[in-house]
């Protein structure tokens, strides 16, 4: 479909469930209540690493109100599994505490004051083991061993070495040997938390026949219930996830304590909910690991970039789950290099387990890696857009792993960005800019869709993915452009477990990306039932029929219609010769489209303090059909603000005996509209020829290249290179000191 | 988070609030609550009784009595910020009450809780001290009057015993005051003071300087004061004069800003702020 016949493709549309977020109306898990509820509450270690050799519980168990207060001892064998490498699947711990912040009891009671105020009288007796909190000391030869059962499975490593994968090819040596220019960075880079604004509840309730429901704000509802009924060994039929509005997810919110809940409501015949508090989420959920990125990149004379070398620790805390693997494909593949070695390294420490953040591992990849391209620059007299134009991978060009780069152009957005006066005005005193490239290769899935008409000849669309992003209003637009009816006609739900077509976990950029194609097809079937339908009913051929609005028109005979109500009558009274209008799409999109943005950072340094001021910030990116630029501008804007937080502000801080130091936000960093600096977004369209509309997932790489960008330009600024995450104004202090 | 449980009194006037004092060893006065109520839904505080003063007309209000400002203990951020007699007579309490922490904790946070809480990064304690200004409270015993430099002791400790109420705060000598200004270097987090700086120059060449945030408790920076007094306001002497700052000093550190780095802000900010008064 060519662009200037779209008529909804491409506007501005008003996002349909913006007004009951703003006014406060919204439903969320914890605004939950049902007659005769019970509320939980979490006892957390106060220790690192400790033995456990006792839990008091009496004065607890005493207070009235108090339902039950559950301990390992209590919860069936199956779910008193230490050893797992998910805290969805083991309830609390037995034997031994790994990280603060580990449940070791759970409180039930009938108000959850009540609950807290009981959990503050259970005394735990701990027996400390020495601690270790920062990834490369985990695999110190002295460490203290974080999980017992890797000594006996692999005895031939390091027992707190997760797993580690080495990528190589061609003559590394020789290429440094030959190099004009070399570049040689250590970076150190905080855990980040995803920062949602709603912390983790969730709710259950049984039914009469021994089912359960779950409400969750979850972004992958089918995995939540796969995942319940596996642990509680219950068919997936008995379990119904009730999606949630999330307050935020960021690739965090997937599941944590859903079969815990579930459990507990079956135990009491009673739903049950379970809200952690803001310093519990901090402490105990699945932020972003802590990264030590070493890279060395080799040039020639001309700035051609002839080999990289790199060597990545991601620190995962007591759960493997960190993009270790993902994070470091993109070292090399983001720009063409044709000798590589790297090696790549997940290792346990006493820190609660990590999880997705959005774009996993990239934006402290791009620090390293763009900052060691900036030095080379610098070193060989290039300008660094030049550098990055000369080098960077376009659609075609191999990655690690074999696979080629879908199509994309990284070039039009250097022409961007030489037209911005955010890169191109001069600078002033202690002013500098800095430029950094944030590739991402696209998640994919298979999705469905299903499309029906409703009685008032609007259109309803049912999915399963739930909407973190915007995607609602995307579908919308996707569904009315292909139907022929404007969007204020048309419904996006998302159904429950029980009732919506399958849809892969909200996340990797990709809903809009998968589900809208699914939309696109459903949206063509019902339209083609309606338009038979009609043909049918006034004896022309589809051909003469235009749908428009509410109605389906003879061409050329304005007085000879059915509305699309006219025809849900028609298509549903008793008896009809006509089957009820049910449009279906179900797609397998298996290419991961290339997404590619560039963003510029202008600062200003104040010498004597180390205090950045971002005076500007441009990103352009190509994001293949801008379905609904405000919402992909919204993406972007939110992308560069949590990618200027990684750079400048965020991270979890222990200390040796890992302790979390910054459990509320009046100590842990995120940025807010004080600190969010105006943000120039230019929105390439370049389509992805598998995308709907030629949409690319958009997401994630906006939140790669601010870090980067921004240390890139303390740099222009002072000659100070940053080599630590978030760069904070002590730190750039020392960093221009130490020049 | 919920706090644990603890009774409520709103009492009608300081001599019942006195009174619950006293009948309640374990209670806590609640003014604007923005740093009490935190650190009891982190259960760090678990008083057993709050009473309740915020509403208490005789601790608000900003009055002129002589040459000198009366402010009374339950004036608000917001208050100092709008009140007319302190925009044309102390701007620099307006302003240094407009750095503070976000809108909610200007609307509700009083100069009283403030100067009570003692919290070492708090800002208007460093405005007091460098405005010399004098402190009023009424305990069982009666009234008392404290300098600032007595009144703050030591991280969140000042000279009020339990059973007293801070009523009043009173700035002396208005109209001596020739320049005044606060300079901070806040936590992006909080806002709270990683430094702050009060100097104040009198029409009579006096020049005060007191420092917050870095140090345990807001206090003079007697030894900047003394390389300053009797000279003129020059760069070069106000170089001299903050690099000083630091002597005999003691300099906290902690996660956000270590003790070596916090000490050179206060150089940096001392000199800043000097200049900033200059004019
Ligand atoms: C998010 C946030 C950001 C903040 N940022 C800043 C900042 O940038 N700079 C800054 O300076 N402060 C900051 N604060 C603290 C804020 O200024 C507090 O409001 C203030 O420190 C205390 O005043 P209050 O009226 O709220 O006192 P309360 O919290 O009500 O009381 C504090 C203490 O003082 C006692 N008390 C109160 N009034 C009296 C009285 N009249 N007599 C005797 N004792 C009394 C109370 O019993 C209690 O122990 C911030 C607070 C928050 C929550």
């Amino acid at each position: 479909m060519a662009t200037e016949t779209q008529s909804y493709i491409g506007k501005r549309m008003k996002r349909p469930n913006a007004v009951p977020r703003l006014t406060g109306f919204e439903k969320y898990t914890d605004d939950i209540q049902m007659p005769g509820m019970l509320h939980a509450a979490y006892v957390n270690s106060t220790y690192a690493h400790a033995r456990l050799a006792g839990i008091d519980t009496s004065e607890a168990s005493a207070i009235p109100g108090v339902v039950e207060v559950i301990t390992a001892a209590d919860i069936p064998e199956y779910a008193r599994n230490d050893s797992a490498m998910d805290r969805t699947f083991f309830f609390l711990a037995s034997e031994r505490v790994t990280f603060v912040g580990q449940p070791v009891a759970v409180v039930i009671a009938t108000d959850p004051a009540i609950a807290s105020d009981a959990a503050s009288l259970i005394t735990v007796d701990y027996e400390p083991i020495n601690a270790v909190v920062h990834g490369p000391d985990a695999i110190a030869k002295e460490a203290p061993v974080i999980r017992p059962e890797r000594q006996q499975e692999k005895p031939d490593q390091h027992p707190n070495l997760s797993a580690e994968t080495v990528f190589e090819q061609g003559n590394v040596e020789q290429a440094f040997a030959n190099a004009a220019a070399t570049s040689d960075f250590t970076m150190t880079t905080a855990s980040v938390h995803q920062g949602y604004m709603e912390p983790r509840s969730v709710t259950a309730a049984p039914d009469p026949t021994g089912g359960l429901t779950i409400w969750t704000a979850t972004q992958g509802q089918f995995a939540v219930r796969t995942a319940v009924s596996q642990m509680l060994r219950i068919p997936e039929t008995n379990v119904r996830v009730e999606p949630v509005t999330a307050g935020g997810g960021f690739g965090a919110r997937f599941m944590l304590f859903e079969p815990l809940v579930g459990w507990l409501a079956l135990r009491y015949t009673k739903p049950v909910k379970l809200t952690i508090t803001r310093t519990e989420d901090f402490a105990g959920t699945t932020p972003a690991p802590e990264k030590v990125i070493s890279v060395q990149l080799a040039a020639d004379s001309t700035g051609k970039f002839t080999a990289v070398r790199g060597d990545l620790t991601f620190n995962t805390g007591y759960f493997s789950k960190s993009p270790f693997e993902p994070a470091a494909l993109m070292l090399g593949s983001s720009y063409r290099i044709a000798n590589y070695a790297i090696t790549t390294r997940e290792v346990f420490s006493n820190r609660s387990g990590t999880g997705a953040y959005r774009a996993p591992g990239l934006p402290q990849v791009a620090f390293a890696l763009e900052s060691a391209i900036d030095d080379l620059a610098h070193k060989l007299g290039i300008s660094p857009l030049e550098i990055r134009r000369r080098n960077a991978a376009a659609g075609g060009d191999l990655m690690f792993d074999g696979a080629e780069w879908q199509p994309f152009d990284p070039q039009p957005l250097f022409d961007e960005v030489e037209r911005s006066p955010v890169w191109s005005e001069p600078t002033g005193p202690n002013e500098g800019v800095g430029i950094a490239l944030g590739l991402r290769r696209g998640f994919t899935d298979s999705a469905s869709a299903n499309v029906r008409l409703n009685a008032d000849g609007t259109v309803q669309v049912v999915v399963g993915s739930m909407d973190l992003t915007g995607t609602t209003t995307g579908l919308t637009q996707i569904a009315a452009e292909v139907f022929g009816i404007p969007p204020e006609q048309v419904q996006v739900t998302t159904a429950n477990t029980e009732t919506a077509p399958h849809a892969g976990r909200t996340g990797g950029s990709k809903i809009l990306y998968t589900v809208g194609n699914a939309v696109i097809e459903a949206a063509g079937h019902a339209r083609q039932q309606v338009l038979a339908i009609a043909a049918s009913e006034m004896e022309v051929g589809t051909d003469d029929l235009e749908l428009q609005d509410d109605r389906v028109t003879v061409r050329g005979a304005e007085d000879h219609f059915l509305t699309l109500s006219q025809i849900y009558t028609r298509s549903t009274q008793p008896g009809t010769q006509y089957p009820p209008v049910f449009g279906h799409g179900n797609q397998a999109n298996s290419v991961k489209a290339a997404a590619v943005s560039a963003c510029v950072a202008r600062v200003r340094v104040d010498p004597e303090s180390g205090h950045v001021d971002i005076i500007g910030m441009m990103t352009v990116q190509d994001v293949g059909r801008a379905i609904n630029p405000s919402e992909v501008e919204g993406q972007i804007r939110g992308g560069v603000l949590q990618g200027i937080g990684i750079g400048l502000y965020e991270g979890l801080i222990y200390d040796e005996g890992g302790q979390l130091l910054t459990g509320t936000f009046m100590d842990y960093t995120l940025p807010r509209t004080v600190q969010a600096p105006s943000i120039d977004v230019v929105l390439i369209e370049d389509p992805s020829p598998h995308g709907p509309f030629g949409a690319r997932g958009v997401a994630e790489s906006p939140i790669i290249a601010p870090a980067a960008a921004i240390g890139n330009a303390i740099f222009n600024a002072t000659g100070a290179r940053m080599t630590e995450l978030p760069m904070t104004p002590e730190r750039v202090w020392q960093a221009i000191q130490a020049r | 988070m919920y706090p644990a449980e603890f009774d409520y009194h709103r009492p009608g006037s300081v001599a019942d609030a006195i009174k619950l004092l006293q009948d309640n060893p374990e209670a806590k006065l609640l003014a604007g609550g923005h740093s009490l109520l935190p650190v009891m839904k982190l259960r760090l505080a678990q008083p057993t009784a709050l009473i309740d003063i915020s509403s208490l007309s005789e601790l608000s209000g900003v009055s002129e009595d002589g040459d000198a400002l009366v402010i009374g203990a339950n004036t608000t951020y917001h208050d100092l910020m709008n009140s007319s007699v302190i925009k044309n007579k102390l701007p620099v309490l307006a302003e240094a009450s407009d750095l503070v922490g976000d809108v909610q904790v200007r609307n509700k946070g009083t100069i009283g809780g403030a100067a009570a809480h003692a919290d070492p990064a708090s800002d208007l304690p460093a405005v007091l001290l460098a405005l010399n200004a004098e402190f009023k409270t009424v305990g069982p015993s009666g009234e008392k009057t404290h300098k600032a430099t007595d009144f703050f002791v030591d991280m969140f400790t000042t000279t009020l015993e339990p059973e007293e109420v801070l009523t009043e705060i009173r700035i002396p000598d208005v109209s001596n005051v020739a320049g005044a200004t606060y300079l901070k270097f806040a936590h992006p987090a909080s806002g709270y003071a990683i430094v702050g700086i009060a100097a104040v120059k009198t029409a009579s060449g006096e020049v005060r300087a007191a420092v917050t945030g870095s140090v345990p408790i807001a206090v003079r920076l007697s030894a900047v004061e003394s390389e300053i007094s009797g000279k003129d306001l020059s760069d070069d002497n106000i170089a001299a004069a903050a690099e000083k700052a630091t002597e005999g000093m003691d300099f906290v550190g902690d996660i956000h800003a270590s003790d070596e780095y916090r000490a050179h802000l206060t150089k940096v900010y001392t000199k800043r702020a000097l200049k900033k008064i200059a004019g």
